[in-house]
């Protein structure tokens, strides 16, 4: 391939598919199908008036807190600073498919999981970050309470995501092998095949619960909740820097999703294909559905009570996958 | 290409594509500065401790809180950094196992 092809096919990736306008249209998307479904479940009506079924509320909501709203921010406070952390969380996540099999351009190495398991950790430090650095004591609470978790969830995703990619690539620990060529229900070894299959089992919960406690979704969500919204690390942010979070916090959803569904349900693999693209997405459509389901069907818990939870299920959960991916 | 290879020229791609995202928006946005509006209280009465941070890990990991500050800390900054590397060594040798692919 001609290196300036290669150049232009690698930003065509990163910058429009599967990459940066992919991943805001499919996180926004999902925003509008997670609120419509969290309010039919609570017997509400959810978006409405914009768009078909209200389903461009989201996009309006971001539109208008990007480009029309100004930056209200208090003294001392970095408010460029802040926009710039978070403009890298979302530009870490975007590049990360890049790891994905769904583009010709995608580059993948052995280990190459770890390399993902460090861009996506861009976006959990911006969060931290923008809570911890405010001059309110608001977000910092909300950065406290998001890194008080962060040390249970996110141990819990990385060895999660090394037992999922063990059992489907155990030859070169690639993501983009476990998602593109998994080598998977080989008929003539049932042993293996059983091994792979409770791997998958045990990271899918675990990645599962994680991720909800990473997107701060149901039960993990006290700075969702309105009497205690002093709790949240985007509570003093307003215009750019909101919308920006709000996108960040969507993007990291629709990515995480999108790899948790490929990797526990591995057939078909993930291709660059436009098959293979529908069938990833109907897989993304039915993990999202069942964490929305899950997780709104839950009350919030308390700090501690989350963090117990956090210690008692995934983690222990991805430590059992990891183990059970040495016999695969 | 190897796996730290691609953690760089990933790492710039990404620095890159911040910019991307980043300038436009800078160049438009205006910002305004107000005080910080705490309940119409003074801001002194805010202040978080890292005592407090760390009220929920203290809580769960009661046990190993205590042993750590009754046993293990001398009061000493630095020898929590002392401390910290045989840590950090013991990290990089479990992602070394969790990594193991078999052979030498």
């Amino acid at each position: 391939m001609e290196p300036l092809s290669a150049v232009g096919g690698v930003l065509l990736t990163v910058l429009v598919f599967p990459g940066l306008v992919f991943l805001v249209l499919l996180g926004l998307l999902s925003q509008w199908y997670r609120r419509k479904l969290a309010a039919r479940l609570q017997n509400r009506v959810g978006p409405k008036y914009v768009g078909p079924f209200g389903v461009l509320q989201p996009f309006a909501d971001v539109y208008k807190l990007l480009f029309v709203k100004e930056l209200v921010t208090g003294p001392y406070t970095p408010a460029r600073a802040i926009t710039y952390v978070m403009s890298l969380g979302v530009a870490a996540i975007a590049t990360s498919v890049l790891l994905l099999p769904l583009s010709p351009f995608s580059i993948g190495a052995e280990y190459d999981i770890l390399v993902f398991i460090y861009l996506t950790l861009y976006a959990s430090i911006a969060f931290a970050l923008v809570g911890l650095g405010s001059v309110s004591p608001y977000p910092g609470l909300g950065g406290i309470r998001y890194t008080t978790l962060m040390l249970a969830f996110e141990p819990a995703i990385a060895l999660s995501l090394i037992a999922a990619v063990r059992a489907l690539a155990p030859r070169s620990l690639s993501l983009r092998d476990a998602l593109g060529q998994p080598e998977i229900l080989a008929p003539g070894d049932p042993y293996r095949m059983t091994v792979q299959v409770l791997v998958l089992i045990t990271a899918g919960v675990s990645l599962s619960i994680a991720v909800l406690a990473k997107s701060m979704l149901k039960p993990f969500d006290i700075p969702e909740a309105e009497t205690e919204v002093a709790g949240g690390y985007l509570a003093e942010l307003s215009g750019p820097a909101l919308g920006l979070g709000i996108l960040l916090h969507e993007v990291e959803i629709a990515l995480y999703v999108l790899v948790l569904s490929n990797l526990v349900i591995p057939i078909p693999p993930a291709a660059p294909d436009p098959l293979n693209i529908l069938a990833s997405l109907a897989k993304y459509v039915v993990v999202l559905t069942i964490l929305v389901v899950v997780a709104y069907s839950m009350g919030r818990v308390r700090l501690d009570q989350a963090l117990r939870l956090l210690l008692r299920i995934p983690l222990p959960l991805s430590v059992l996958s990891l183990a059970l991916s040495f016999f695969v | 290409m190897d796996a730290l290879s691609l953690a760089g020229l990933l790492t710039a791609i990404s620095l890159l594509v911040s910019l991307i995202v980043w300038l436009p928006l800078a160049s438009r946005t205006r910002i305004r500065r107000t005080e910080v509006y705490l309940s119409g209280e003074p801001q002194a009465h805010f202040s978080i401790s890292i005592a407090e941070a760390s009220w929920a890990v203290r809580r769960v990991l009661e046990r190993l809180y205590s042993t750590l500050l009754n046993h293990v800390q001398t009061g000493v900054f630095n020898d929590w950094f002392a401390l910290s590397l045989p840590y950090l060594l013991l990290l990089l040798v479990l992602l070394a196992v969790a990594t193991y692919r078999g052979g030498v």
